[in-house]
């Protein structure tokens, strides 16, 4: 195999101007973000149930009351600020605990987000275009071990049965390949939150829809919190992107378009489900697809105690987590990490090694990712980005690797003029969108890897819930150095029943190795290679000749702090962790 | 592509000199499996290199896990170290099924002072034996670093190799002895993967012959050679055939000082990179402290399985198509 990374610019010396260029070039497709058809929750039921849906389970109104709504069906909004508390000394209990029944009421559940989500797309569909003037706040919360040790003691802590949230986050950060270098930026040591000394018990999460209504709401929680002597290690706010960026991260890519949907209903009304279902009754990927590419996962894959995905079977249930105590059902363990992301690093690499491989900037980097920066499949589009594609909800995530995709039929959709692209071909060896793409390292969708069948990889995915930190390069005219060195990045959150089985697997097994979950090289977006001295990750990008080697010179997603925790239902927060052990 | 005039021993071993009969001899073994399997110039399938010529296409790195999946999912999904602790729970090694088996050496405390993993074919040793004894003999002596191993360790009472003698069990591994684990079996596989006919279908509609397997190997291979002949694609195993240890994973592993562990533990001892025939982990005596005083993400390391989990095996497929006219003297 080729190795090069010889021909192109020397990276040093591209500048902030070189970036600017390159990114606009990049985005320059990428339009407005679509303001028309929002299926987050289904408002008209179908007619009836899918065939084939029968034993999905019901949340009925007192479970959808005890359920958080970040964990399904998620907040979704524009900003969200994160706080994280340490708890008063063990003399401080009572005003924990107490702070615990202040704060219960104000939990938004999944009954509150849905009828939200309702609201806003009723109004916008009697609107038809334009602004909604509709705004809430969600608030979510929850604990690390050591907030539930100190809450419920070591024996309930012990019988949650997930090791890594045992562990904590910082004692897995090597295990996920973070830096180990005392004093190295990604180190626990330098960690902001969660690192040595800084580990929260408790993290809030405060959702709204503008910056000053969330203000308003988190000065309220501070004052409280305040009074209950506890002590804020740290807090982010974080923002969509501004303008026609929104729901892209800052290396400019359009983020969080696959996501899995998750089974069950909402109610015993036909068609009443949490994740509406839009395939043709008469097509058999309606037992596995929700909408076109989003895969259908059990619900105990992020509430345990719930069904899980058949780890044999595509679309049977598999069984239910045993491994915690009766207070933890439904609740959901939270991944939060914040990754710094080095917007100047990212793009030096690709202005410099796409002139060594004689492919525009802005492809070479599509083919780091796997989307174009609107969103767009490589898969779809190899060539150029469509940023009709790119917002087209029912076709930009219609894809597979292995075969050609073939298309697929939909319920009606009042509005929606159909999926009008080219349908994807069969890239089995990975030429259009390589192995090491972000977006096949984490989600090969039919592809088998290194646990054997595809139905495996249902059982590895997880809710993702981030939202953007930092001031935006993206987008902007005359960037300097000062800008791109100011910190911004990612923070990451998902909902899982196991981390280890769930994000740890897709940290380490998949985005760390340069062989799984299929030969090709590192992920270079998230990827870490954490267990050699050089942390040096290599990618075997496609070429016309073989593939070429590249070597990405740097980490440019690096972690800065975090924690792993644990969202109980509000019952559990009332009943259990609000009164004193016995 | 030229046609393949002979099967290199796995990862190329060079144990005797080339002269030795070893050569032909495994070759002819290799071949007696494939032989045959020599599909119509129509349709695409599984065939025997040295007697079609196809033009390259591409390759196909088919990995797994080496933790037995059987013994992780379904069963064990909610309790991991009851799957480590059974992947592990025979000499014989009866539940390592994923064309990968180990051992885990320990101290007389039952902590854990190494672990070699293998993925070496009983047929390789069985050859050499029928050439000569002695040179298994020697080859046992190196591998396991005991001079003190004797030819009556290894045979049974009428001077047949004994693939299940002390030094390949109880006290030593050298090659696998699980049933399992033969290249006739893997051939079998691939076979059965091609001739299953999924026109039109992908991974999803497939279903392959072994796709309900519990194992990672069988369906992943399954899989990845339908989904390649349901193209019309001609698909045959790399020379040298064989199944390597591609990669494994050294981070989070830490020493009980917190400081992580070097990479340079981990030791090729047969085979070389990409194609390792046999892995070993052990910690230098210099340091005062094994294995089991290691953890691997803030957990101790207790069995071997923890470390396999962490190991990518891998067996390469080619694919093509057929040459014009270029049929071998087989088709």
């Amino acid at each position: 195999m080729a190795a090069s990374n010889g021909n192109g610019p020397a990276p040093e010396t591209i500048s902030a101007r070189d970036i600017e260029r390159a990114m606009a070039d990049a985005l320059m497709a990428t339009g407005e973000p679509p303001s028309g058809i929002d299926t987050t929750v289904s408002v008209s039921p179908l007619a009836s149930d899918v065939p084939g849906s029968e034993n999905e389970p019901v949340y009925d109104a007192n479970a959808q009351a005890d359920i958080q709504g970040n964990v399904i069906p998620g907040f979704n909004k524009n900003h969200q600020q994160f706080l994280f508390y340490a708890f008063p000394n063990q003399a401080g209990q009572a005003k924990t605990r107490a702070f615990l029944k202040w704060l219960t009421p104000y939990v938004s559940t999944i009954e509150e987000v849905v009828a939200f989500r309702r609201l806003r797309r009723a109004r916008r569909q009697r609107l038809g275009s334009g602004r909604v003037f509709l705004s809430s706040v969600g608030i979510n919360v929850a604990f690390s071990n050591a907030g539930i040790e100190k809450l419920m003691g070591p024996e309930e802590l012990d019988k949650l049965g997930d090791i890594p949230f045992k562990e904590g986050l910082r004692a897995r950060s090597s295990f996920l390949g973070d830096p180990t270098k005392p004093g190295a930026l990604g180190n626990p040591s330098k960690w902001v939150v969660g690192g040595t000394g800084n580990a929260a018990d408790m993290v809030l999460i405060v959702a709204a829809d503008s910056h000053e209504t969330l203000q308003e709401v988190v000065a309220l929680v501070a004052e409280q919190a305040g009074i209950g002597d506890f002590r804020l290690l740290f807090q982010q706010y974080g923002n969509t992107l501004p303008g026609r960026l929104r729901g892209h991260e800052h290396f400019g890519f359009k983020d969080g378009i696959s996501q899995p949907g998750v089974r069950g209903k909402l109610s015993n009304q036909p068609g009443d489900y949490i994740t509406p279902r839009h395939i043709d009754r008469n097509d058999p990927r309606r037992l596995y697809y929700a909408k076109p590419g989003q895969l259908l996962t059990w619900p105990g894959q992020y509430l345990l105690g719930e069904l899980r995905q058949s780890t044999e079977h595509l679309y049977k249930e598999g069984t239910a987590a045993s491994n915690f105590p009766s207070w933890a059902k439904r609740g959901s363990y939270l991944v939060i990490r914040r990754l710094n992301q080095d917007v100047g690093a990212f793009w030096r690499f690709v202005i410099s090694s796409s002139a060594a491989m004689g492919l525009p900037a802005a492809r070479f980097a599509s083919m780091l990712v796997g989307r174009w920066p609107s969103g767009a499949p490589l898969m779809r589009m190899p060539e150029a980005d469509n940023p009709d594609l790119g917002a087209d909800e029912f076709a930009n995530n219609h894809f597979i690797f292995d075969d050609d995709t073939k298309p697929i039929g939909l319920n009606g959709l009042p509005g929606y003029a159909g999926d009008r692209y080219p349908q994807a071909k069969a890239d089995f060896l990975a030429m259009l969108c390589p192995h090491f793409a972000h977006i096949r390292k984490i989600n090969p969708r039919d592809s088998v890897g290194d646990l054997g069948k595809p139905e495996d990889n249902l059982a590895r995915m997880i809710l993702r819930r981030g939202i953007p930190f930092g001031k935006a390069v993206a987008g902007q005219e005359n960037l300097t150095d000062d800008l791109l060195a100011e910190e911004r990045g990612l923070m990451f959150l998902c909902y899982v029943s196991s981390i280890e089985d769930q994000f740890e697997f897709l940290q380490r097994r998949w985005a760390n190795s340069e062989a799984q979950p299929n030969f090709g090289g590192h992920d270079p977006v998230i990827g870490q290679n954490g267990g050699t001295p050089g942390r040096q990750r290599e990618i075997d990008f496609p070429a016309p000749g073989g593939p070429v080697r590249l070597v990405l010179p740097s980490d440019w997603v690096v972690p800065t702090g975090g924690g792993y925790f644990f969202a109980p239902t509000i019952s559990a927060i009332r009943n259990d962790l609000s009164t004193p052990p016995q | 592509m030229p046609l393949l005039e002979r099967f290199d021993t796995p990862a190329s071993l060079r144990d005797v000199p080339e002269t030795s009969p070893l050569y032909q001899n495994w070759s002819d073994q290799v071949s007696s499996l494939i032989d045959g399997l020599t599909p119509s110039p129509s349709g695409g399938g599984f065939y025997d290199p040295t007697k079609l010529d196809i033009q390259f296409a591409g390759e196909k790195a088919m990995t797994w896990m080496g933790l037995p999946r059987r013994q992780l999912l379904p069963e064990s999904r909610d309790n991991k170290r009851a799957a480590y602790e059974a992947a592990e729970s025979f000499a014989n090694r009866q539940h390592q099924d994923e064309y990968f088996e180990w051992r885990s050496e320990r101290d007389a405390s039952g902590k854990i002072r190494k672990i070699a993993f293998v993925t070496e074919f009983r047929q390789y040793y069985q050859e050499l034996w029928n050439i000569d004894p002695q040179l298994v003999v020697g080859l046992y002596r190196k591998i396991l670093d005991n001079d003190t191993i004797q030819k009556s360790d290894l045979e049974d009472p009428v001077g047949t190799y004994d693939i299940l003698n002390r030094w390949n069990t109880t006290h030593g591994i050298v090659h696998y002895i699980n049933d399992i684990n033969t290249l006739k079996a893997a051939v079998n596989l691939c076979r059965d993967a091609a001739g299953h006919d999924s026109a039109g279908q992908n991974n999803f509609e497939a279903g392959p012959p072994f796709a309900m397997a519990p194992t990672a190997v069988d369906p992943r291979i399954a899989y990845d050679v339908n989904m390649l002949v349901r193209k019309g694609l001609y698909v045959a195993l790399r020379d040298p055939v064989g199944f390597y240890i591609a990669a494994w994973d050294n981070a989070g592993i830490t020493k009980p000082n917190g400081r992580p562990a070097p990479a340079s533990w981990w030791k090729i001892k047969r085979g070389k990179p990409g194609m390792v025939l046999r892995l070993e982990y052990e910690v230098p005596a210099s340091e005062g402290f094994v294995v089991g005083d290691l953890l691997l993400g803030g957990q101790p390391i207790e069995f071997g399985g923890q470390l396999a989990e962490h190991i990518t095996v891998v067996i390469h497929g080619t694919a093509g198509t057929m040459t014009r006219g270029g049929r071998g003297d087989g088709g």
